[in-house]
């Protein structure tokens, strides 16, 4: 059934090796970048930036390995692309919509669903489940990957 | 005559409701008698024997062979020309009995004249137009197979696609509940939305953990001694578990346990969530 294939994840070995490779890629290329500007003492804000910049890398490198056909790996990048020219802006937002939780605490699962999976406020309940099935996958799959190299570090 | 009527029964081959034949046929099969079974596994075989020279043809050539064929074809017609399912039952239920042998259907039409063979096409062509319904249903889009309207259920196509929706989203609803650890124990929908919304969390939560160490990983190997020196088999080969028991057996919470120090700095840093 066309359905259940699409829902069927990958191989979750070939699709952990993707995922660490282009996160190493990405990874291997902040830390070139900041080791040949930074001096051995970061101060807070730039370290701040800089697990930023790890956590952008992150996200989009499993919206990469992902594929275009997903729909959250769309938006995400969508929105990792689109966010330094309304960074501001968009922390602002952000900041209020956190302060007024209470009304949103009593709504629905699905509604909190949506906000939680990047573009699951554009899909239908059947597209947002069969999403988050894939976006879970593919978080853990990335969890295990992050984890596997800080611990390799420590 | 019997050779246009091989190409007869191989266009019903070509009909996608000629599918239903197999199953429409029991119920003739009842009426007829027990020969009629053994003719329609000569006919099968016959579907099988020309799947290519299946030509489109109209109605208009399947009626033609009806009324040429026997007696009883008058009341046949009139039933074929109710819908175009029925027809096609009717219509293979007598190429067939002309197809395998045209004698066994002379035994019967002599039998009875008037009543026999009437009474064979009636009930096999209200068979079929029950099964056509059935029929019908398989052959639009592929998620609709399994919606059946049992009794007392209503049947009208906006409760038919609101159920499809409902079967489909449940179906997901058990995927997500396979893929979160921990969830298959709980019962009901939304206990299971909360489940699948707090682990989403987390896992974000972790990512956004383990960025800030992988950071202070990279700040504190100024000297470089290399991503380069680690593979990505060594990722991939290497076993969670160490790991795992730090966060994979609480699902929910991976705040609470004592953590090192960067759990402090996870809870004192405020970080934007990528979502």
């Amino acid at each position: 059934m066309a359905s259940k294939s699409g829902i069927t994840l990958m191989n979750s070995t070939s699709s952990r090796l993707r995922l660490a490779r282009t996160f190493l890629r990405s990874f291997s290329k902040i830390k070139s970048q900041t080791s040949a500007t930074t001096t051995l003492s970061p101060s807070s804000p730039h370290l701040k930036r800089q697990s930023r910049r790890i956590k952008m890398a992150a996200y989009s490198s499993m919206a990469r390995v992902a594929g275009p056909r997903r729909a959250w790996a769309r938006a995400l990048l969508f929105k990792l692309h689109t966010r330094p020219t309304h960074r501001t802006l968009m922390n602002t937002r952000r900041g209020g919509s956190t302060t007024t939780p209470p009304s949103s605490r009593s709504d629905n699962q699905v509604g909190k669903l949506r906000r939680l999976l990047p573009g699951g406020d554009r899909m239908d309940v059947c597209t947002l489940l069969e999403e988050t099935a894939n976006y879970i996958h593919c978080l853990s799959t990335q969890v295990k990957v992050m984890k596997a190299i800080s611990d390799h570090h420590f | 005559m019997d050779p246009p009527l091989v190409n007869e029964s191989s266009f019903s081959a070509a009909n996608p409701s000629a599918y239903s034949l197999a199953s429409i046929w029991p119920f003739g099969g009842e009426q007829g008698g027990s020969a009629l079974g053994l003719r329609m596994a000569n006919l099968v075989q016959n579907l099988g024997g020309f799947p290519e020279s299946s030509t489109n043809r109209d109605g208009s050539m399947e009626e033609s062979t009806v009324t040429e064929q026997s007696g009883g074809g008058r009341k046949r017609k009139d039933v074929s020309s109710e819908d175009e399912s029925s027809r096609m039952v009717s219509t293979s239920s007598a190429n067939q009995l002309s197809n395998s042998n045209g004698k066994r259907m002379k035994v019967v039409e002599s039998r009875d004249e008037n009543g026999g063979i009437k009474a064979e096409v009636e009930p096999s062509s209200t068979d079929g137009k029950k099964l056509a319904e059935q029929s019908q249903k398989p052959e639009p889009p592929k998620d609709y197979i399994h919606v059946r309207a049992r009794r007392g259920q209503a049947t009208d196509s906006h409760s038919l696609a609101e159920r499809a929706r409902r079967e489909k989203i449940s179906e997901r609803m058990k995927i997500l509940q396979d893929l979160v650890p921990g969830c298959n124990k709980v019962i009901g929908k939304a206990l299971v939305l909360d489940e699948i919304i707090n682990y989403i969390q987390s896992l974000q939560r972790q990512v956004e953990f383990l960025s800030m160490k992988l950071e202070a990983v990279n700040s504190r190997m100024n000297i470089n001694p290399g991503i380069e020196g680690f593979t990505v088999k060594n990722i991939v080969n290497q076993s969670y578990d160490a790991a795992g028991i730090l966060y994979g057996s609480q699902a929910r919470d991976y705040n609470q346990g004592g953590q090192p120090e960067w759990l402090h700095m996870q809870i004192g840093g405020s970080f934007e969530r990528t979502s």
